[in-house]
């Protein structure tokens, strides 16, 4: 047999392992009642019996696996359906309200507009007494956005006329464009200092605060690393 | 180095210093630091600095010759010993506990968690089991160390103590290590000048001074007795290969994800990458450091995913991201790759690196 195919029949062998099999005299020599040689097939009894080396890969394994046996069925958090029934909604609703804005209509923007941007561009929003107040869109656009949530969706606010739709899709434009700046920094102050949810990157980011949320390869490598440094909190809570 | 550019650094230094709590740097310290830093010219360029075109250039002491060992002291030192490990990066929930570590001098190491002394968590058990699977991780990133000699000397500063200090028996250096750019943190660290190996250090965070991490020798047997140890060097089957080689990406399969920004001031991507094979699956593991700190990348493209850039996987550009202290990881599926990343740097580093990668 070669190392490995002895090693496959260590592993193999390790179903009849319990939690309370004796621990004692681990490095007092070969004892048949502690490191569980009659689970071994014959063959691979024979090597380890020669093989101090093989020996204490089976001691590992053996103590590996008491360890893993030891511990307690940890119950799924109770509001774990809570979360999931949360996260799913929440990216619903986001695509929901992303598909609303894309299904509105092209609508030229008024000349006032283009002669608001003129006069703006090249100054800063604070400065010269330019007030920042005429970015915010009017009251009329949460009355309509209002109206089209209730209403279910369609394309167009029904029932309006065109020009307070015009007014509408100008108020949007101008607070997309000119306020994004500001709106950037209201999320940013929202999620935190680093800004992670604003920086454009090209994927979206999801920051982890307790560990026990996390994808195993996520803490394993970071406890890893930092030498076991997130494993002081607990793994699931 | 000339003489105003001797006293610029040294105000330098000064102001560094002086940001950190007393009791941290007492006045005697601080004397013995500046005092050091004029004997010994420690990690002060005599040319160019950072900042500046070209590498540093260095007085005729020069940095100590056992910086040139350190890279590899950890691999190429026969030892075996105890090291006490403190860890309070995450304030609310410090790990304290005892590892029993050694090396054959031939590259195998094993480094084996043997008890925990404090931590919030009551499952022991568990801890020492994914200690025991973690342990290459554990033995090539978590304790200082300088990686790179070139790029360290270019992106730190360190000053030699007068005094030698005692770790385990072990007469050591003692040496200050500071980033020289957006630093956030400053080491302490004993080094054994015989061997390059480092016995003991300390982290301390810059804005608050408070102690972040204490990793120190208590017993340490040179040429130590091994026989009860179980020595590893690779986890994975691993093979090298020049990053932007056809090899590298016949070897993997794909065409691996190459980061242009790097995670800090400093930092390169290393010019060697190597191929994992986990559980079937080809990864490919760059890492990126500014000669002292490392970062991981990983991707690979799941043999399931239908190729880069296809089916579902395309719609998953999404990545999962932790920080605890000053170390970060992330996860996610990006363009069809499967990313993993981690090291020593901030969530938004390790976010723009991945982001680089993909433009």
């Amino acid at each position: 047999m070669n190392r490995q195919s002895i090693r496959d029949a260590m592993i193999e062998s390790l179903a009849g392992v319990t939690p309370d099999h004796p621990a004692q005299g681990l490095d007092k020599g070969v004892d048949p009642g502690t490191d569980r040689l009659d689970l071994l097939p014959q063959a691979v009894r024979e090597h380890l019996v020669e093989n101090e080396g093989l020996r204490r890969e089976w001691r590992q394994l053996l103590r590996q696996v008491r360890a893993i046996r030891t511990l307690e069925r940890v119950p799924v958090p109770s509001d774990l359906d809570g979360r999931v029934v949360a996260s799913l909604q929440a990216g619903y609703r986001q695509e929901r309200a992303i598909a609303h804005v894309r299904a509105l209509p092209p609508e030229p923007a008024p000349h006032e507009l283009d002669v608001r941007m003129g006069q703006s561009a090249g100054r800063p929003f604070a400065a010269d007494g330019l007030d920042p107040g005429f970015l915010k869109a009017p009251a009329v656009l949460d009355r309509l956005v209002a109206k089209r949530v209730s209403s279910g969706g369609g394309a167009r606010p029904q029932g309006s006329p065109r020009s307070t739709r015009l007014m509408a899709a100008a108020a949007l434009l101008v607070a997309s464009s000119l306020g994004l700046m500001a709106l950037l920094g209201d999320r940013s102050s929202n999620l935190g200092d680093d800004g992670l949810e604003m920086a454009s990157f090209s994927f979206r980011v999801i920051r982890i605060e307790d560990p026990a949320l996390a994808h195993p390869d996520l803490v394993n490598l970071l406890g890893g690393m930092s030498g076991g440094a997130l494993d002081g909190r607990g793994r699931v809570r | 180095m000339n003489s105003s550019q001797h006293v610029a650094r040294l105000a330098a230094a000064q102001g560094q210093i002086d940001k950190a709590p007393s009791g941290v740097w007492g006045g005697g310290r601080l004397a013995a630091c500046l005092l050091a830093l004029a004997a010994c010219g420690g990690g002060v360029p005599a040319g160019n600095g950072s900042g500046t075109d070209g590498p540093p250039t260095y007085g005729s002491s020069g940095p100590p010759d056992y910086f040139a060992m350190g890279p590899d002291a950890p691999f190429s030192t026969a030892y075996r010993g105890t090291r006490m490990v403190e860890l309070y990066y995450d304030a609310q929930a410090p790990m304290v506990y005892r590892e029993d570590v050694g090396s054959d001098g031939q590259g195998k190491f094993s480094v084996e968690t043997l008890d925990v002394l404090i931590s919030s968590d009551p499952n022991t058990p568990l801890f020492l089991l994914l200690q025991s699977q973690r342990q290459a991780l554990i033995y090539r990133h978590r304790d200082f160390r300088i990686r790179d000699l070139g790029l360290f000397l270019g992106n730190y500063d360190y000053v030699v103590a007068p005094n030698p200090t005692t770790v385990a028996g072990v007469t050591c250096d003692r040496v200050q290590v500071q980033a020289r750019v957006g630093a956030k943190s400053r080491f302490e660290v004993d080094i054994d000048p015989t061997t390059g190996l480092v016995l003991a250090w300390e982290e301390y965070d810059l804005d608050t001074g408070n102690l972040e991490a204490r990793i120190a020798f208590e017993i340490y047997t040179p040429d130590g007795d091994l026989s009860d140890m179980v020595l590893i060097d690779r986890v994975f089957q691993t093979s090298e290969y020049g990053v932007h080689t056809e090899d590298f990406k016949q070897a993997l399969g794909f065409d691996p994800l190459i980061p242009k920004l790097q995670p800090g001031a400093g930092y390169q991507l290393g010019v060697q990458a190597e191929v994992l094979v986990v559980d079937g699956e080809n990864w490919a593991k760059l890492y990126l450091s500014d000669g002292m700190a490392t970062c991981i990348f990983m991707d690979s493209v799941p043999i399931t995913s239908g190729g880069v850039g296809t089916g579902a996987s395309e719609k998953k550009g999404e990545v999962a991201i932790m920080q605890v202290g000053s170390w970060s990881s992330l996860r996610g599926t990006v363009r069809g790759h499967e990313v993993i990343m981690a090291g020593r740097v901030s969530e938004l580093d390790l976010a723009t690196v991945l982001d680089s990668s993909l433009r």
